[in-house]
Protein backbone atom coordinates (compact mmCIF):
# COMPACT_ATOMS: atom_id res chain seq x y z
CA UNK A 1 0.00 0.00 0.00
CA UNK A 2 2.84 2.27 0.71
CA UNK A 3 4.83 1.27 -2.40
CA UNK A 4 1.27 2.31 -4.05
CA UNK A 5 1.13 5.21 -2.39
CA UNK A 6 5.09 6.47 -3.27
CA UNK A 7 4.92 5.64 -6.95
CA UNK A 8 1.30 7.65 -7.73
CA UNK A 9 3.33 10.65 -5.43
CA UNK A 10 6.13 10.10 -8.11
CA UNK A 11 3.99 11.05 -10.89
CA UNK A 12 2.30 13.33 -9.80
CA UNK A 13 5.62 15.15 -8.98
CA UNK A 14 6.87 14.48 -12.46
CA UNK A 15 3.89 15.67 -13.66
CA UNK A 16 3.96 18.87 -11.21
CA UNK A 17 7.35 19.80 -12.68
CA UNK A 18 6.44 19.58 -16.33
CA UNK A 19 3.64 22.22 -15.41
CA UNK A 20 6.01 24.24 -13.62
CA UNK A 21 8.27 24.14 -16.18
CA UNK A 22 5.90 25.14 -18.94
CA UNK A 23 4.31 27.94 -16.77
CA UNK A 24 8.36 29.27 -16.26
CA UNK A 25 8.40 29.04 -20.66
CA UNK A 26 5.52 30.90 -20.90
CA UNK A 27 6.19 33.53 -18.45
CA UNK A 28 9.60 34.08 -19.34
CA UNK A 29 9.16 33.98 -23.58
CA UNK A 30 5.75 36.59 -22.28
CA UNK A 31 7.09 38.69 -20.23
CA UNK A 32 11.08 38.47 -19.72
CA UNK A 33 12.05 38.02 -23.61
CA UNK A 34 8.63 38.54 -25.23
CA UNK A 35 9.79 38.49 -28.61
CA UNK A 36 7.98 35.45 -29.99
CA UNK A 37 10.97 34.86 -32.82
CA UNK A 38 13.57 34.11 -30.35
CA UNK A 39 11.17 31.97 -27.59
CA UNK A 40 7.64 31.08 -28.83
CA UNK A 41 5.44 31.02 -25.71
CA UNK A 42 3.65 27.40 -25.08
CA UNK A 43 0.45 28.33 -25.74
CA UNK A 44 1.56 29.66 -29.61
CA UNK A 45 3.49 26.31 -30.12
CA UNK A 46 0.23 24.37 -29.24
CA UNK A 47 -1.09 26.11 -31.68
CA UNK A 48 1.52 25.42 -34.52
CA UNK A 49 1.51 22.45 -33.74
CA UNK A 50 -2.66 22.05 -34.25
CA UNK A 51 -1.92 24.08 -37.53
CA UNK A 52 0.59 21.43 -38.49
CA UNK A 53 -1.78 18.80 -38.24
CA UNK A 54 -4.84 20.39 -39.07
CA UNK A 55 -3.57 21.78 -42.77
CA UNK A 56 -2.11 17.97 -43.01
CA UNK A 57 1.50 19.58 -44.13
CA UNK A 58 3.14 17.13 -41.68
CA UNK A 59 1.93 13.83 -42.65
CA UNK A 60 3.82 13.34 -45.98
CA UNK A 61 7.25 14.38 -43.77
CA UNK A 62 6.69 12.22 -41.05
CA UNK A 63 5.91 9.38 -43.01
CA UNK A 64 8.96 9.87 -44.97
CA UNK A 65 10.97 10.35 -42.04
CA UNK A 66 9.37 6.88 -40.77
CA UNK A 67 9.69 4.91 -43.59
CA UNK A 68 13.64 5.59 -43.27
CA UNK A 69 14.48 5.28 -39.60
CA UNK A 70 12.00 1.78 -39.75
CA UNK A 71 14.48 0.78 -42.67
CA UNK A 72 17.63 1.74 -40.96
CA UNK A 73 16.71 -0.01 -37.56
CA UNK A 74 15.29 -3.27 -39.21
CA UNK A 75 18.26 -3.74 -40.77
CA UNK A 76 20.54 -2.33 -37.77
CA UNK A 77 18.43 -5.48 -35.94
CA UNK A 78 18.88 -8.62 -38.29
CA UNK A 79 22.56 -7.53 -39.36
CA UNK A 80 23.43 -6.40 -35.76
CA UNK A 81 21.93 -9.53 -33.88
CA UNK A 82 23.21 -11.67 -36.28
CA UNK A 83 26.70 -10.51 -35.83
CA UNK A 84 27.12 -9.89 -32.38
CA UNK A 85 25.81 -13.89 -32.10
CA UNK A 86 28.22 -14.81 -34.28
CA UNK A 87 30.99 -12.95 -32.87
CA UNK A 88 30.16 -13.59 -29.54
CA UNK A 89 30.02 -16.89 -30.13
CA UNK A 90 33.48 -17.62 -31.92
CA UNK A 91 35.72 -15.33 -30.09
CA UNK A 92 38.69 -15.01 -32.00
CA UNK A 93 37.04 -13.91 -35.04
CA UNK A 94 35.71 -11.58 -32.53
CA UNK A 95 39.07 -10.55 -31.27
CA UNK A 96 40.68 -9.85 -34.82
CA UNK A 97 37.73 -7.54 -35.37
CA UNK A 98 37.42 -5.72 -32.10
CA UNK A 99 39.38 -2.47 -32.15
CA UNK A 100 38.08 -1.92 -36.13
CA UNK A 101 34.30 -2.50 -34.37
CA UNK A 102 34.85 -0.18 -31.09
CA UNK A 103 36.57 2.63 -33.26
CA UNK A 104 33.31 2.74 -35.37
CA UNK A 105 31.40 2.79 -32.12
CA UNK A 106 33.33 5.42 -30.51
CA UNK A 107 32.92 7.30 -34.09
CA UNK A 108 29.59 9.76 -34.40
CA UNK A 109 27.83 8.40 -37.50
CA UNK A 110 27.56 11.38 -39.27
CA UNK A 111 30.96 11.92 -39.37
CA UNK A 112 31.06 9.93 -42.46
CA UNK A 113 28.04 11.42 -44.12
CA UNK A 114 29.81 13.25 -46.45
CA UNK A 115 31.72 9.39 -47.57
CA UNK A 116 28.17 8.03 -47.61
CA UNK A 117 27.01 10.87 -49.94
CA UNK A 118 29.95 10.16 -52.53
CA UNK A 119 29.97 6.56 -52.42
CA UNK A 120 25.80 6.40 -52.22
CA UNK A 121 24.79 9.34 -53.64
CA UNK A 122 21.79 11.58 -52.99
CA UNK A 123 18.23 10.86 -52.28
CA UNK A 124 16.43 7.54 -50.06
CA UNK A 125 19.40 5.28 -49.37
CA UNK A 126 21.82 7.85 -47.68
CA UNK A 127 19.51 8.33 -44.76
CA UNK A 128 18.42 4.59 -44.55
CA UNK A 129 22.31 3.92 -44.61
CA UNK A 130 23.00 6.78 -41.81
CA UNK A 131 20.25 5.37 -39.65
CA UNK A 132 21.58 1.80 -40.13
CA UNK A 133 24.81 2.46 -38.80
CA UNK A 134 24.12 4.58 -35.90
CA UNK A 135 21.74 1.84 -34.75
CA UNK A 136 23.51 -1.05 -35.95
CA UNK A 137 26.82 -0.73 -33.80
CA UNK A 138 24.82 -0.26 -30.03
CA UNK A 139 22.81 -3.20 -31.48
CA UNK A 140 25.94 -4.75 -32.23
CA UNK A 141 28.42 -4.48 -29.00
CA UNK A 142 25.28 -5.08 -26.61
CA UNK A 143 24.38 -8.66 -28.55
CA UNK A 144 28.32 -9.26 -28.21
CA UNK A 145 28.21 -8.67 -24.40
CA UNK A 146 25.11 -10.64 -24.04
CA UNK A 147 26.35 -13.51 -25.26
CA UNK A 148 29.98 -13.18 -23.45
CA UNK A 149 27.59 -12.79 -20.15
CA UNK A 150 25.91 -16.52 -20.32
CA UNK A 151 26.81 -18.85 -17.99
CA UNK A 152 29.01 -21.24 -19.84
CA UNK A 153 27.12 -23.97 -17.81
CA UNK A 154 24.40 -23.30 -20.27
CA UNK A 155 26.06 -23.94 -23.09
CA UNK A 156 28.02 -27.53 -21.61
CA UNK A 157 24.31 -28.39 -21.16
CA UNK A 158 23.43 -27.81 -25.10
CA UNK A 159 26.66 -29.75 -26.10
CA UNK A 160 25.75 -32.27 -23.52
CA UNK A 161 22.34 -33.10 -25.88
CA UNK A 162 24.47 -33.60 -28.44
CA UNK A 163 23.26 -30.32 -30.22
CA UNK A 164 24.96 -28.44 -33.40
CA UNK A 165 25.95 -24.68 -33.27
CA UNK A 166 23.25 -23.50 -34.33
CA UNK A 167 20.59 -25.27 -32.04
CA UNK A 168 22.39 -23.99 -29.06
CA UNK A 169 21.93 -20.77 -30.50
CA UNK A 170 18.75 -20.83 -31.13
CA UNK A 171 17.29 -22.58 -28.13
CA UNK A 172 19.62 -21.33 -25.56
CA UNK A 173 21.65 -18.14 -26.49
CA UNK A 174 19.70 -15.84 -28.42
CA UNK A 175 16.71 -15.95 -26.10
CA UNK A 176 19.53 -15.14 -23.23
CA UNK A 177 21.03 -12.51 -25.12
CA UNK A 178 17.49 -10.93 -25.37
CA UNK A 179 17.36 -8.26 -22.34
CA UNK A 180 21.17 -7.08 -23.94
CA UNK A 181 19.33 -6.70 -27.43
CA UNK A 182 17.13 -4.86 -25.80
CA UNK A 183 18.98 -2.29 -24.26
CA UNK A 184 20.93 -1.82 -27.05
CA UNK A 185 17.96 -1.02 -29.47
CA UNK A 186 17.31 1.30 -26.75
CA UNK A 187 20.52 3.16 -27.68
CA UNK A 188 20.12 2.53 -31.27
CA UNK A 189 16.47 4.51 -31.54
CA UNK A 190 17.63 7.41 -30.35
CA UNK A 191 20.88 7.35 -31.82
CA UNK A 192 18.85 6.32 -35.06
CA UNK A 193 17.04 9.35 -34.61
CA UNK A 194 19.61 11.55 -34.50
CA UNK A 195 21.23 10.33 -37.63
CA UNK A 196 18.03 10.35 -39.12
CA UNK A 197 17.12 14.13 -38.52
CA UNK A 198 21.13 15.43 -39.12
CA UNK A 199 20.78 13.09 -42.26
CA UNK A 200 17.69 15.28 -43.84
CA UNK A 201 18.96 18.91 -42.65
CA UNK A 202 21.92 18.27 -45.27
CA UNK A 203 20.29 16.39 -48.00
CA UNK A 204 16.46 16.29 -48.50
CA UNK A 205 13.66 17.61 -49.19
CA UNK A 206 11.33 15.80 -46.91
CA UNK A 207 11.52 14.06 -43.57
CA UNK A 208 10.97 15.73 -39.70
CA UNK A 209 14.87 17.00 -40.55
CA UNK A 210 14.30 19.37 -43.52
CA UNK A 211 10.88 20.97 -41.62
CA UNK A 212 13.19 22.11 -39.00
CA UNK A 213 15.47 23.44 -41.09
CA UNK A 214 13.24 24.98 -43.20
CA UNK A 215 11.62 26.54 -40.59
CA UNK A 216 15.01 27.69 -39.08
CA UNK A 217 15.89 29.45 -42.01
CA UNK A 218 12.56 30.87 -42.63
CA UNK A 219 12.46 32.22 -39.04
CA UNK A 220 8.86 30.31 -38.14
CA UNK A 221 10.28 29.93 -34.62
CA UNK A 222 6.59 29.13 -33.21
CA UNK A 223 6.78 25.78 -35.87
CA UNK A 224 10.14 24.95 -34.95
CA UNK A 225 9.49 24.35 -31.77
CA UNK A 226 6.40 22.64 -33.07
CA UNK A 227 8.86 20.22 -34.67
CA UNK A 228 10.89 19.41 -31.89
CA UNK A 229 8.13 18.92 -30.10
CA UNK A 230 7.35 15.95 -32.14
CA UNK A 231 10.81 15.13 -32.04
CA UNK A 232 10.36 14.74 -28.20
CA UNK A 233 7.13 12.18 -28.88
CA UNK A 234 8.88 10.56 -30.93
CA UNK A 235 11.29 9.66 -28.94
CA UNK A 236 9.60 9.05 -26.11
CA UNK A 237 6.88 6.71 -28.37
CA UNK A 238 10.04 4.60 -29.75
CA UNK A 239 11.29 3.91 -26.43
CA UNK A 240 8.20 3.35 -25.22
CA UNK A 241 7.32 0.89 -28.09
CA UNK A 242 10.86 -0.84 -26.88
CA UNK A 243 9.82 -1.40 -23.60
CA UNK A 244 6.56 -2.89 -24.56
CA UNK A 245 8.57 -5.15 -26.80
CA UNK A 246 10.68 -6.31 -23.98
CA UNK A 247 8.48 -6.91 -21.90
CA UNK A 248 6.74 -9.06 -23.78
CA UNK A 249 9.60 -11.19 -24.56
CA UNK A 250 10.22 -11.10 -20.63
CA UNK A 251 6.95 -11.92 -19.72
CA UNK A 252 8.24 -14.70 -17.76
CA UNK A 253 9.65 -12.28 -15.94
CA UNK A 254 8.49 -12.01 -11.83
CA UNK A 255 7.47 -9.06 -11.03
CA UNK A 256 9.45 -6.94 -8.65
CA UNK A 257 8.49 -6.57 -5.20
CA UNK B 1 31.30 -61.12 -5.67
CA UNK B 2 31.44 -58.59 -8.44
CA UNK B 3 32.38 -60.99 -11.02
CA UNK B 4 28.97 -62.79 -10.11
CA UNK B 5 27.20 -59.92 -11.14
CA UNK B 6 29.09 -59.24 -14.31
CA UNK B 7 28.19 -62.68 -15.72
CA UNK B 8 24.25 -61.86 -15.19
CA UNK B 9 24.65 -58.46 -16.80
CA UNK B 10 26.46 -57.17 -19.95
CA UNK B 11 29.16 -54.66 -20.10
CA UNK B 12 27.95 -51.31 -21.47
CA UNK B 13 30.62 -49.05 -21.29
CA UNK B 14 34.36 -50.15 -20.64
CA UNK B 15 36.79 -47.56 -19.66
CA UNK B 16 40.54 -48.37 -20.60
CA UNK B 17 43.13 -46.52 -19.10
CA UNK B 18 42.11 -43.20 -19.04
CA UNK B 19 43.74 -40.09 -18.10
CA UNK B 20 42.99 -36.03 -18.84
CA UNK B 21 45.03 -33.92 -18.00
CA UNK B 22 44.62 -29.66 -17.76
CA UNK B 23 47.01 -27.43 -18.54
CA UNK B 24 47.20 -23.50 -18.72
CA UNK B 25 49.79 -21.61 -19.29
CA UNK B 26 53.15 -22.81 -17.00
CA UNK B 27 51.16 -25.61 -15.37
CA UNK B 28 50.02 -29.35 -16.41
CA UNK B 29 47.56 -30.74 -13.70
CA UNK B 30 46.87 -34.39 -13.94
CA UNK B 31 43.41 -35.00 -13.23
CA UNK B 32 43.16 -38.85 -13.70
CA UNK B 33 45.23 -40.97 -14.27
CA UNK B 34 45.13 -44.26 -16.05
CA UNK B 35 41.61 -45.20 -14.78
CA UNK B 36 39.71 -48.28 -16.06
CA UNK B 37 36.66 -49.67 -15.29
CA UNK B 38 33.37 -51.04 -16.77
CA UNK B 39 29.37 -50.20 -16.70
CA UNK B 40 27.41 -53.22 -16.41
CA UNK B 41 24.10 -52.57 -18.46
CA UNK B 42 21.51 -51.91 -16.35
CA UNK B 43 23.49 -51.23 -13.14
CA UNK B 44 23.71 -47.98 -11.05
CA UNK B 45 26.94 -47.36 -10.68
CA UNK B 46 27.87 -44.56 -8.31
CA UNK B 47 31.63 -42.75 -8.45
CA UNK B 48 32.70 -41.49 -4.99
CA UNK B 49 35.63 -39.80 -3.92
CA UNK B 50 37.23 -36.58 -1.83
CA UNK B 51 36.88 -32.77 -3.85
CA UNK B 52 39.60 -33.20 -6.72
CA UNK B 53 39.42 -36.84 -7.24
CA UNK B 54 38.38 -36.38 -11.18
CA UNK B 55 34.44 -37.46 -10.38
CA UNK B 56 33.34 -34.80 -12.95
CA UNK B 57 36.34 -35.36 -15.14
CA UNK B 58 35.20 -38.70 -15.73
CA UNK B 59 31.52 -38.09 -15.85
CA UNK B 60 32.42 -35.30 -18.57
CA UNK B 61 34.93 -37.86 -20.62
CA UNK B 62 31.67 -39.89 -20.85
CA UNK B 63 29.18 -36.88 -22.13
CA UNK B 64 32.08 -36.40 -24.90
CA UNK B 65 32.40 -32.94 -22.93
CA UNK B 66 35.85 -33.36 -22.59
CA UNK B 67 38.05 -35.44 -24.64
CA UNK B 68 40.59 -37.60 -22.84
CA UNK B 69 44.42 -37.09 -22.78
CA UNK B 70 44.66 -40.56 -23.60
CA UNK B 71 42.94 -43.66 -22.87
CA UNK B 72 39.81 -45.09 -24.75
CA UNK B 73 35.99 -45.19 -23.72
CA UNK B 74 34.18 -47.90 -25.67
CA UNK B 75 30.08 -47.88 -25.16
CA UNK B 76 28.58 -51.12 -26.14
CA UNK B 77 26.03 -51.28 -29.93
CA UNK B 78 27.04 -47.68 -30.07
CA UNK B 79 26.22 -47.29 -33.37
CA UNK B 80 25.38 -43.52 -33.26
CA UNK B 81 27.86 -41.04 -31.84
CA UNK B 82 28.71 -40.89 -27.71
CA UNK B 83 25.93 -38.28 -26.88
CA UNK B 84 23.11 -39.23 -28.65
CA UNK B 85 23.39 -43.17 -26.03
CA UNK B 86 24.51 -40.61 -23.05
CA UNK B 87 22.45 -37.61 -21.43
CA UNK B 88 24.17 -35.84 -18.71
CA UNK B 89 21.98 -34.08 -15.49
CA UNK B 90 24.24 -31.29 -14.00
CA UNK B 91 24.85 -30.81 -10.58
CA UNK B 92 22.85 -26.86 -11.25
CA UNK B 93 19.85 -27.55 -12.12
CA UNK B 94 20.47 -25.31 -15.30
CA UNK B 95 16.68 -24.77 -16.09
CA UNK B 96 16.38 -21.84 -18.34
CA UNK B 97 14.48 -18.76 -17.24
CA UNK B 98 12.17 -18.07 -19.79
CA UNK B 99 10.92 -21.19 -20.80
CA UNK B 100 8.28 -23.08 -18.12
CA UNK B 101 9.07 -26.97 -16.84
CA UNK B 102 7.12 -28.38 -20.17
CA UNK B 103 9.71 -26.54 -22.64
CA UNK B 104 12.82 -27.00 -19.95
CA UNK B 105 12.01 -30.65 -20.75
CA UNK B 106 11.72 -30.41 -24.19
CA UNK B 107 15.15 -28.77 -24.49
CA UNK B 108 17.33 -31.91 -24.85
CA UNK B 109 14.91 -33.04 -27.57
CA UNK B 110 14.50 -29.50 -29.51
CA UNK B 111 18.79 -29.63 -29.74
CA UNK B 112 18.74 -32.93 -30.60
CA UNK B 113 16.79 -32.10 -33.47
CA UNK B 114 13.56 -33.88 -32.54
CA UNK B 115 10.40 -32.42 -32.40
CA UNK B 116 8.52 -31.92 -28.87
CA UNK B 117 4.79 -32.45 -30.34
CA UNK B 118 6.26 -36.29 -31.97
CA UNK B 119 6.66 -36.59 -28.76
CA UNK B 120 4.35 -35.95 -26.85
CA UNK B 121 3.42 -39.07 -25.53
CA UNK B 122 6.47 -39.81 -23.80
CA UNK B 123 6.76 -35.79 -22.45
CA UNK B 124 3.90 -36.24 -20.58
CA UNK B 125 4.77 -40.22 -18.98
CA UNK B 126 8.00 -38.33 -18.50
CA UNK B 127 6.11 -35.50 -16.74
CA UNK B 128 4.02 -37.79 -14.52
CA UNK B 129 6.73 -40.28 -13.37
CA UNK B 130 9.04 -37.23 -11.95
CA UNK B 131 5.53 -35.98 -10.29
CA UNK B 132 6.10 -32.77 -12.53
CA UNK B 133 2.36 -32.86 -13.72
CA UNK B 134 0.54 -29.78 -12.37
CA UNK B 135 4.28 -27.94 -12.63
CA UNK B 136 4.02 -28.25 -16.24
CA UNK B 137 3.24 -24.73 -16.88
CA UNK B 138 5.14 -23.02 -14.02
CA UNK B 139 8.53 -20.88 -14.46
CA UNK B 140 12.01 -22.01 -12.79
CA UNK B 141 11.41 -19.41 -10.34
CA UNK B 142 8.26 -20.41 -9.15
CA UNK B 143 9.95 -24.14 -8.10
CA UNK B 144 11.54 -25.46 -5.15
CA UNK B 145 14.69 -26.31 -5.40
CA UNK B 146 13.75 -29.89 -5.55
CA UNK B 147 11.20 -29.46 -7.87
CA UNK B 148 14.18 -27.91 -10.22
CA UNK B 149 16.17 -30.84 -9.77
CA UNK B 150 13.25 -33.20 -10.34
CA UNK B 151 13.03 -31.27 -13.98
CA UNK B 152 16.53 -31.57 -14.45
CA UNK B 153 16.32 -35.11 -14.08
CA UNK B 154 13.37 -35.10 -16.38
CA UNK B 155 14.89 -33.27 -18.79
CA UNK B 156 17.38 -35.85 -19.17
CA UNK B 157 15.35 -38.46 -19.15
CA UNK B 158 12.63 -37.46 -21.85
CA UNK B 159 15.71 -37.61 -24.56
CA UNK B 160 15.43 -41.65 -23.24
CA UNK B 161 19.24 -42.35 -23.03
CA UNK B 162 20.52 -45.80 -22.64
CA UNK B 163 23.21 -44.06 -19.72
CA UNK B 164 22.07 -41.13 -17.42
CA UNK B 165 25.06 -39.57 -15.87
CA UNK B 166 24.12 -38.02 -13.11
CA UNK B 167 26.57 -35.18 -11.63
CA UNK B 168 25.82 -34.74 -7.38
CA UNK B 169 22.25 -33.61 -8.37
CA UNK B 170 21.52 -33.42 -4.95
CA UNK B 171 24.68 -31.83 -3.19
CA UNK B 172 22.41 -28.63 -2.75
CA UNK B 173 19.11 -29.77 -1.19
CA UNK B 174 18.43 -30.38 2.64
CA UNK B 175 18.35 -33.43 3.97
CA UNK B 176 14.29 -34.45 3.89
CA UNK B 177 14.45 -33.50 -0.16
CA UNK B 178 17.21 -35.00 -0.62
CA UNK B 179 16.32 -38.54 0.73
CA UNK B 180 12.45 -37.99 -0.94
CA UNK B 181 14.68 -37.78 -4.58
CA UNK B 182 16.77 -40.66 -3.42
CA UNK B 183 14.00 -42.70 -3.18
CA UNK B 184 12.24 -40.85 -6.65
CA UNK B 185 15.37 -41.75 -8.77
CA UNK B 186 15.81 -45.33 -7.13
CA UNK B 187 12.35 -45.94 -8.25
CA UNK B 188 12.94 -44.59 -11.55
CA UNK B 189 15.58 -46.57 -11.97
CA UNK B 190 14.42 -49.69 -11.26
CA UNK B 191 11.30 -48.91 -13.95
CA UNK B 192 13.21 -47.83 -16.58
CA UNK B 193 16.50 -50.32 -16.71
CA UNK B 194 18.83 -48.01 -17.97
CA UNK B 195 22.37 -47.82 -17.11
CA UNK B 196 22.89 -44.49 -14.09
CA UNK B 197 26.27 -43.49 -13.56
CA UNK B 198 25.78 -41.57 -10.26
CA UNK B 199 28.58 -39.10 -9.17
CA UNK B 200 28.67 -37.95 -5.17
CA UNK B 201 30.85 -37.23 -2.02
CA UNK B 202 28.34 -38.50 0.03
CA UNK B 203 28.42 -42.48 1.25
CA UNK B 204 25.28 -42.41 2.69
CA UNK B 205 24.16 -41.41 -0.71
CA UNK B 206 26.00 -43.60 -2.45
CA UNK B 207 25.38 -46.86 -0.75
CA UNK B 208 21.59 -46.29 -0.93
CA UNK B 209 21.34 -45.51 -4.29
CA UNK B 210 23.95 -47.76 -6.17
CA UNK B 211 24.49 -51.57 -6.87
CA UNK B 212 28.32 -50.80 -7.06
CA UNK B 213 30.37 -48.17 -6.24
CA UNK B 214 33.54 -46.80 -7.48
CA UNK B 215 35.80 -45.43 -4.80
CA UNK B 216 38.28 -42.71 -6.62
CA UNK B 217 41.91 -41.42 -4.38
CA UNK B 218 42.82 -38.10 -5.49
CA UNK B 219 45.69 -36.57 -6.82
CA UNK B 220 45.84 -37.63 -9.37
CA UNK B 221 42.41 -39.51 -9.51
CA UNK B 222 43.11 -43.32 -9.85
CA UNK B 223 40.68 -46.21 -8.21
CA UNK B 224 41.19 -47.56 -4.92
CA UNK B 225 38.51 -49.88 -4.99
CA UNK B 226 35.21 -51.35 -6.58
CA UNK B 227 32.53 -52.16 -3.52
CA UNK B 228 29.71 -54.40 -4.74
CA UNK B 229 27.21 -52.67 -2.20
CA UNK B 230 24.76 -56.41 -2.81
CA UNK B 231 21.52 -54.43 -0.84
CA UNK B 232 18.93 -55.84 -3.18
CA UNK B 233 16.39 -53.78 -5.20
CA UNK B 234 14.28 -52.79 -2.67
CA UNK B 235 15.33 -49.56 -0.79
CA UNK B 236 13.19 -47.47 1.56
CA UNK B 237 14.54 -44.13 3.94
CA UNK B 238 14.01 -46.79 6.85
CA UNK B 239 16.25 -49.41 4.65
CA UNK B 240 19.23 -46.58 6.02
CA UNK B 241 19.06 -48.04 9.47
CA UNK B 242 19.57 -51.48 7.78
CA UNK B 243 22.82 -53.41 9.36
CA UNK B 244 24.03 -54.56 5.75
CA UNK B 245 23.12 -50.97 4.81
CA UNK B 246 25.29 -49.46 7.79
CA UNK B 247 28.00 -52.51 6.99
CA UNK B 248 28.85 -51.43 3.60
CA UNK B 249 28.34 -47.65 4.44
CA UNK B 250 31.58 -47.98 7.06
CA UNK B 251 33.50 -50.17 5.00
CA UNK B 252 33.34 -47.26 1.97
CA UNK B 253 34.32 -44.82 4.92
CA UNK B 254 37.03 -47.06 6.11
CA UNK B 255 38.31 -46.96 2.63
CA UNK B 256 38.07 -43.48 2.04
CA UNK B 257 39.14 -42.38 5.73
CA UNK B 258 42.66 -44.74 4.90
CA UNK B 259 42.86 -42.45 1.76
CA UNK B 260 42.78 -39.34 3.69
CA UNK B 261 45.55 -40.54 6.43
CA UNK B 262 47.79 -41.91 3.56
Amino acid sequence: MRKKELFGLNIKLGILGLIAFIILWEVIALFVVNNPLFLTPPHQVVISLHQLFAQGLIYEHLLASLEEFFLGIGLAVIFGVILGIFFGWYKKIHWFFSPLLTSFYAMPTIAIFPLILIWIGLGFWPKVTIVFLAAFFPILINTIAGVRNIDHDFIRLGKSFGGSDLKIITNIIFPATLPFIASGLRMAVIRGLSGMLVAEFYVSNKGIGYLITYFGNTFQTDKLFAMVIIIIFLGLALTLLVNFLEKRLQAWKPEKN
Amino acid sequence: MSSKNKSKKSIKIKVSDLSVSYSNDKKNLLAINDISFDVLKGEFLAIIGPSGCGKTTILNCLAGLIRPTSGTIFIKNSHNTLKKQITMVFQDALLLPWRTVHSNITLGLEISGISPKNKQNDIDKTLNLFGLGNFKNFYPHELSGGLKQRVNLARAYVCNPEVLLLDEPFSHLDLITKEKLQLELRRIFLISKKTFIFVTHDIDEAVFLADRILLLSPGPGEIKTIVNTNLGKDRKVSFKKNRSFLSVKNRVRLLLAQEGTK
